[in-house]
């Protein structure tokens, strides 16, 4: 086998049940599945039979990371976690989380390319992963602890450089709705209660090793500083929010830094300035997510950015909030960013002081402090949303009952008091209550629970919920057409940002319409927000393209939160980026020279094992009916403006239809049950996929 | 007529350093510098002699710049340090127009409204009184009929033209700036 750099070549595999640590080969079996969710979904196509339950000691949680995580390629820090999906409605299927942090670049180091964890321990054990060499350790003195105390003793065991994957109270009480969480803030939603059941409470890493880059140092070095000089702010928004000297565009983005804008409570209060696209040394000053969710009023308390290895966006802003510590007893240092941040704030309709108010923050604080710690996910927002409907339509009420309900201080939320947060949290964590239980379970089996149909939270645009237990992540209220189409593709919320992260990034309309020509071959794929246009094939080569660009973005380890590097900042580009730059850091890193479109192929292979995972998982071909359906919401404009006016969001049915249509045949699926035919499994390399099917009656055309 | 090249390197200097520092320069400040600096060697106390001075820099260094302000006063800039865009504001930001200005080129180019709170910030740097004087005095006059205001349901105000965007749309993109982008992280 050649010598490929990139990847380290191992993986390992833990058998909890019987302690069996064993070590094969990682191109052998994934190099067609690049890594990260490519290896997690081959895995659970390999090794776990349909019909298996998320906390069956037979189901896989894989964690994955490609051949560029741990490189000095631009925002290569996520680790892809794969497995049966606990939150996933009304049946588990295969989904991903991912987390940023340390870990994936300190899993190569340490000399694996992935980890498949299976059976279950007999008593709590933690993942001992060092230079090559993996023990499993007991883990009962650690059992019943929040993360940061699990990291900080696991960090003192192993050094302080180990990065340290935890799940708090909440993963270890088989809540479906809990995170594992590496470097302080990074997590990954949805896999807590998989490791716990798998009586796994971490996995501590730490190498000495580092990545051989197979191509020529300095066109890898020439590569990466081009890759940089591509970036924008948080989320590839490629303009500044203000006007500022260097910049002839300016609009609503993520780019915050502003001459006068200072992190107030850095040691020394530093200006983040006017940060020139040209100057790379000044790209982590560009973002400021606390500034950009909580208003003006948290500069100053902005310590700095912190982020993930490689990255130089620090989308994970440090803040330093002295009250909170005799307020409510928590750190006065916090970090996080978008929904993590936003955790506690969002359980709140209001607060006395206003949405941006010093209330606010705190209630993010404290919503930082404790779910981080006690490992609990919300779902992209779904659990807040959720708490404050079924809180203010009566239906909490009528479902906990009286005794329980009368427990919790309700004035006090209604107040938007911080303090109301630590009862619930705990509570969630805990499984305390019937509240705090059903909550849990995420937004599907919460309401098979109460006996809430799940057709009335699919009609309320404000709850944001789109199906199987998942809310919207990016759909038509931004995106249109394309969004829908992306939005029916997984078994929880999407999480594509290559659409949304062209479409916010700042630039003038007819300035994204010239790149859209480029890379989707026409204006017409892009339209201005909620102006929406009838379907037409370019907005479903745009669906085709953004999820094939996640998935290579998550199996090379590279954050599709941060791309795609279509659009860049630079003027004497025109604003355009290169949509071929993945292949330039994939073929010089790994020494397999590969064209843009040959891992575009890789991708599409590996979207479509996904597929195929849910197909079998599903026991049904019919896609198009039983999976790729789409919430009432979507039809309707809040405003009441019909579908395709200027102003409106609203979609129309029929033309929704066409979009699927347009979307399976760019797809090369058949048309009316939307599962990929025979032909194209085979086209893909996945005869075996074909195989099987062929011989279980799933097999389409 | 000849120039010292070192009078036009000086002049072409001074418009990049003051580009660099984010300013753009009047011709007056220009004059009054080299005045006392240079102009002893030649012949440019004459103003027709400087203005033409500087018309040899503008068709010599195609980075450099002049704009026109309403009020006459011209100004230089150097492009190598700052957008067009930015000079443009910078050399409005004494017109009562600006405000309008600004809004009714958001509504063409990207298309959308903006909010009050962006005029309160670097490079405008309005008090909210200010801002509010100034809509104050042009929703009541004419040639401003066009400027529109729409309040977001967190109660901020955004602006628009009407000569660009319709008011479903505007009402929908302050909602989305203002709500939706932090609600749709």
């Amino acid at each position: 086998m050649a010598n490929y750099g990139g990847w380290v070549g191992k993986t390992l595999r833990v058998d909890l049940s019987n302690g069996n640590i064993s070590i094969e080969n990682t191109l052998e079996k994934y190099k067609d599945y690049l890594g990260g969710t490519g290896i997690g979904y081959k895995v659970l196509w390999d090794e776990v039979p349909a019909g298996t339950q998320p906390f069956d000691p037979v189901n896989r949680i894989v964690f994955g990371v490609g051949p560029l995580a741990g490189t000095g390629a631009p925002c290569n820090g996520r680790t892809a976690i794969t497995t049966l999906w606990p939150t996933c409605w009304p049946k588990s299927l295969v989904a991903s989380g991912h987390m940023g942090g340390n870990f994936a670049a300190e899993l190569k180091y340490a000399g694996f390319d992935a980890i498949i964890i299976y059976g279950k321990a007999d008593q709590p054990v933690w993942l001992c992963i060092l230079d090559g060499k993996a023990e499993i350790r007991d883990a009962r003195n650690l059992w019943g602890e929040g993360i940061r105390r699990t990291s900080m003793e696991i960090s003192r065991q192993m050094g302080p450089r180990a990065s340290v994957a935890a799940i708090g109270q909440a993963g270890e009480n088989l809540v479906p709705m809990s995170v594992v969480i590496n470097s302080h803030s990074h997590s990954a939603g949805g896999v807590g209660s998989v490791m716990g059941s798998k009586n796994l409470k971490a996995i501590g890493v730490l190498g000495t090793g580092s990545i051989r880059i197979a191509g020529n140092k300095e066109e890898w070095e020439k590569a990466v500083n081009y890759h940089l000089s591509l970036l924008g702010a948080n989320n590839q928004h490629v303009v500044p929010d203000s006007p500022q000297k260097w910049s002839e565009y300016y609009g609503p983005t993520r780019w915050v830094a502003s001459p006068g804008r200072r992190w107030g409570a850095a040691s020394s209060s530093i200006d983040t300035g006017s940060c020139d696209p040209h100057n790379l040394n000044r790209i982590a000053y560009r973002t400021n997510n606390a500034a950009f969710f909580l208003g003006e009023r948290a500069w100053k308390y902005t310590v700095r950015g912190n982020g993930c290895s490689s990255c130089p966006i620090r989308c994970h802003t440090i803040l330093k909030v002295p009250s909170v510590s005799s307020k409510y007893g928590i750190p006065e240092i916090g970090q996080n960013t978008c929904v993590g941040m936003l955790f506690g704030r969002n359980f709140f309709r209001s607060f006395p002081d206003g949405p941006k108010g010093e209330t606010s923050i705190e209630a993010c604080m404290v919503g930082m402090s404790l779910a981080d710690d006690l490992g609990i996910w919300d779902n992209y927002g779904q659990m807040q949303r959720d708490f404050q409907e079924l809180y203010y339509s009566g239906i909490l009420k009528e479902k906990v009952g009286s005794k329980e309900f009368k427990s919790y201080s309700w004035d006090e939320y209604e107040k938007g008091s911080p303090n109301f947060l630590f009862k619930l949290l705990r509570g969630i964590a805990l499984k305390r209550d019937e509240l705090t239980t059903a909550l849990g379970m995420g937004t599907g089996y919460h309401l098979e629970r109460w006996g809430i149909p799940e057709k009335d939270w699919q009609e309320r645009p404000e709850l944001s919920y789109w199906k199987m237990g998942h809310p919207r992540h990016h759909s038509s209220e931004e995106a249109g057409q394309t969004g829908v189409i992306i939005n029916t593709q997984y078994n929880r919320d999407s999480q594509c940002h290559s659409h949304t992260n062209f479409i916010r990034n700042g630039l003038p309309l007819h300035v994204q319409k010239q790149i859209a020509v480029d890379i989707w071959g026409s204006t017409d794929a892009i339209d201005a927000m909620s102006a929406y246009s009838p379907m037409n094939v370019y907005k479903a080569k745009m669906a085709k393209w953004s999820i094939l660009r996640k998935e290579l973005h998550d199996s090379l380890s590279i954050c599709n939160w941060m791309g795609p590097w279509i659009a860049s900042p630079l003027k004497e580009h025109n604003y355009k980026g290169d949509d071929s730059v993945e292949s330039l850091l994939y073929s010089l890193a790994t020494g397999n020279p590969k064209s843009r479109e040959e891992l575009d192929k890789d991708s599409e292979r590996i979207f479509v094992l996904h597929r195929a995972l849910t197909i079998r998982d599903m026991q049904t071909s019919d896609m198009r009916t039983k999976h790729d359906t789409v919430p009432k919401w979507i039809f309707k404009d809040q405003a009441g403006k019909p579908p395709f006016s200027s102003g409106s969001s609203a979609m129309d049915p029929d033309d929704i239809k066409l979009a699927m249509d347009m979307f399976y045949s760019e797809m090369g699926w058949d048309l009316e049950t939307g599962a990929p035919r025979t032909e194209t499994y085979q086209k893909l390399g996945l005869q075996d996929v074909a195989d099987v099917f062929d011989r279980n009656g799933l097999a389409v055309g | 007529m000849n120039f010292s090249e070192n009078l036009l390197a000086t002049i072409t200097g001074m418009i990049r350093e003051s580009s660099e520092a984010g300013l753009i320069i009047p011709h007056e400040d220009l004059f009054e510098a080299l005045g006392q600096d240079i102009i002893l060697e030649s012949d440019c106390y004459k103003i027709s002699f400087f203005e033409k001075a500087l018309d040899k820099i503008l068709e010599k260094n195609a980075d450099i710049n002049k704009l026109t302000a309403k009020n006459g006063v011209s100004y230089y800039y150097s492009s190598l340090s700052m957008s067009d865009t930015y000079a443009s504001i910078l050399a409005r930001k004494h017109d009562d127009t600006l405000i309008a200005d600004i809004v009714r080129e958001n509504s063409q180019l990207y298309p959308r409204p903006v909010p009050l709170s962006l005029f309160e910030h670097s490079p405008f740097g309005f008090t909210r009184e200010q801002i509010l004087d100034q809509l104050k005095r042009m929703f009541g006059s004419d040639g401003f009929q066009d400027i529109l205001q729409t309040t977001t349901s967190s109660g901020n105000i955004f602006l628009y033209s009407s000569r660009f965007l319709d008011h479903a749309y505007a009402i929908k993109m302050a909602e989305w700036i203002d709500i939706g982008e932090a609600n749709n992280p």
